[in-house]
C-alpha cells in the first residue's frame, strides 16, 4: 500500500514492493507533490522515505507544498523523512552520450551505501529525467533494480518526459499526470499506463492536492 | 398564523432524515428565508457541520447575510463556484474553497470531500445551491452524472443532501434530471 487512498484504489491495492514506478508529467501537474506523499505517507507508517532533488532542504521543499497533516512533525528531525542533493549520488549526463557500465556501477554502489545505511524503504527521485540521456534508461533502471530489491525499497522516479521511450518502458509502472481540457476548464488528471502485479483501473481520474493529500475522482463522460 | 419558511424548511427535513436527496423548490423571494431554515434552523440545531455548494451567490455574500441575520457560521464551509467568474475578491480561508468555475464538477467532488475529511466526526449537511446555476453552465448528461455521483456518495455517508432549485426556471429537460437523481421533493 503507498498510502495514497485514491492510487491505492486504482490500483487494487498498491505497488509491489521493490517496483520502481516512472510518474511523469508536464509542468505543475502535481508530479513532486505525488512523490513527496508517497514518501510522507511511509513517513507516517515508520517507514524511511529518502527524496534525491536539486530543490534545496526539506524546510524547501515542504513550504512549496500542500502542508500535509499526516506528515509527522518530527519525522525530518528523526529521518524518517530527508532530502538529498542530486550530486551525492549521481552525475549528470549530456543529452546524447552513453552511461557506461563504470558510471552505472558507481551510481548503484552510491545508492545502495545511502539507502541500507538509513534503512530506507521508499525513494523518490526528482527530475531524473535530467540526470540520465534518453537512451539510457533501460540501463539506469537495470543497475538501480537490484540496489533497491536487496534494500526492500520502493522507487518513485519523477520525470517531465513523456510516457514513451527507454525509461517508461523499462520501469514496473508508469504514472502520467497531465492536464485534461473541456471547455476552457482545466482539470489536473491522473492514468496508470502500467503497474506490474497489479490489476489496476487504466481510467483517467481528476486529482486535487489538499493538506489530506491528493484526493481521487473519476473523469466525468457526461452519458453515453 | 402559518409557519415561517425557514421553521417549516426544519422542521420537515428532519421528518425526512438522513440519506434522502432532496430537491428542494423554492421561490426566488424566499430565497434567504430557506437558506436561513437550511444553516441555521435545520443545520446548527442539530449539531450538523455544513458544506454550501454555491455556483449562484457568493460565498462573501452569504457570509455576510447569515451574519446580518446572527446566524452562527463556524460550522460553514463554502465551495464557491461563482466568485471567480464574476472576477470577484477571492479570499480562500479554512472555511472557504474558492472553484474556476461551476463547470468544473469533478473539482466539486474533489472539495466536498476535503471538506467531508477535515470536519470528520460530525454528520454534513450538504446544500447545493442551485440546480439552475448549475444547469445553466453544464450539458445534462454531465450534470446528471456527477450528482448521481455525489448524491451517492453523500447517501453512503448518511449525510443530508439538499438541492436547492428554482422550478419555474428549469428547462423540462433538467426538471426531469433532478426528478431521476433525487429521492424527495420539497416545495415550499
Amino acid at each position: 500500500m503507498t498510502g495514497i487512498e485514491g492510487l491505492d484504489n486504482i490500483l487494487g491495492g498498491g505497488i509491489p514492493t521493490s517496483s520502481i514506478v516512472l510518474v511523469c508529467g508536464g509542468t505543475g501537474t502535481g508530479k513532486t507533490a505525488m512523490a513527496v506523499e508517497f514518501l510522507a505517507r511511509g513517513a507516517a507508517n515508520g517507514e524511511t522515505g529518502l527524496l534525491i532533488s536539486d530543490i534545496g532542504s526539506e524546510e524547501r521543499l515542504l513550504s512549496g507544498l500542500p502542508s500535509f497533516t499526516f506528515l509527522p512533525s518530527d519525522a525530518v528531525k528523526k529521518g524518517t523523512f530527508s532530502v538529498i542533493g542530486f550530486n551525492e549520488i549521481f552525475s549528470k549526463v549530456d543529452e546524447g552520450t552513453t552511461l557506461d557500465p563504470a558510471a552505472l556501477e558507481k551510481m548503484a554502489s552510491s545508492l545502495d551505501k545511502v539507502l541500507s545505511a538509513a534503512k530506507v524503504k521508499r525513494l523518490a527521485i526528482d527530475g531524473v529525467d535530467a540526470a540520465i540521456p534518453e537512451s539510457g534508461g533501460r540501463a539506469f533502471v537495470g543497475a538501480i533494480k537490484d540496489v533497491l530489491q536487496k534494500n526492500g525499497c520502493t522507487a518513485f522516479l519523477v520525470s517531465s518526459g513523456g510516457s514513451e521511450g527507454s525509461l517508461p518502458s523499462a520501469a514496473d509502472g508508469v504514472i502520467v499526470l497531465g492536464d485534461a481540457e473541456r471547455n476552457g476548464d482545466f482539470l489536473r488528471t491522473m492514468q496508470v499506463l502500467k503497474m506490474r502485479g497489479t490489476g489496476h483501473s487504466r481510467a483517467k481520474y481528476v486529482i486535487d492536492f489538499t493538506p489530506c493529500g491528493m484526493l481521487t475522482t473519476p473523469l466525468l463522460k457526461g452519458g453515453p | 398564523m402559518p409557519e415561517e419558511t425557514h421553521a417549516v424548511v426544519a422542521a420537515k427535513l428532519k421528518e425526512i432524515g438522513p440519506s434522502v436527496a432532496v430537491n428542494l423548490e423554492l421561490k426566488v423571494d424566499s430565497y434567504f428565508d430557506v437558506v436561513r431554515g437550511l444553516v441555521d434552523d435545520f443545520g446548527a440545531r442539530n449539531d450538523l457541520a455544513c458544506v454550501y455548494i454555491t455556483s449562484s451567490v457568493p460565498a462573501s455574500t452569504l457570509m455576510g447575510a447569515l451574519t446580518a441575520l446572527e446566524v452562527d457560521t463556524s460550522n460553514i464551509y463554502f465551495v464557491d463556484c461563482i466568485s471567480h467568474k464574476l472576477m470577484g475578491r477571492i479570499e480562500s480561508s479554512e472555511h472557504v474553497v474558492h472553484l474556476e468555475s461551476p463547470s468544473m464538477l469533478e473539482n466539486i467532488l474533489l472539495k466536498v470531500e476535503y471538506f467531508s475529511r477535515l470536519i470528520s466526526g460530525k454528520k454534513l449537511l450538504v446544500v447545493i445551491d442551485s440546480a439552475n446555476s448549475l444547469a445553466t453552465n453544464n450539458d445534462t448528461k454531465m450534470l446528471s452524472e456527477f450528482l448521481t455521483i455525489l448524491l451517492n456518495q453523500l447517501k453512503m455517508r448518511e449525510a443530508y443532501p439538499v438541492l436547492l432549485s428554482l422550478p419555474d426556471s428549469l428547462r423540462p429537460e433538467a426538471k426531469e434530471m433532478l426528478n431521476l437523481v433525487c429521492d424527495y421533493t420539497l416545495a415550499v
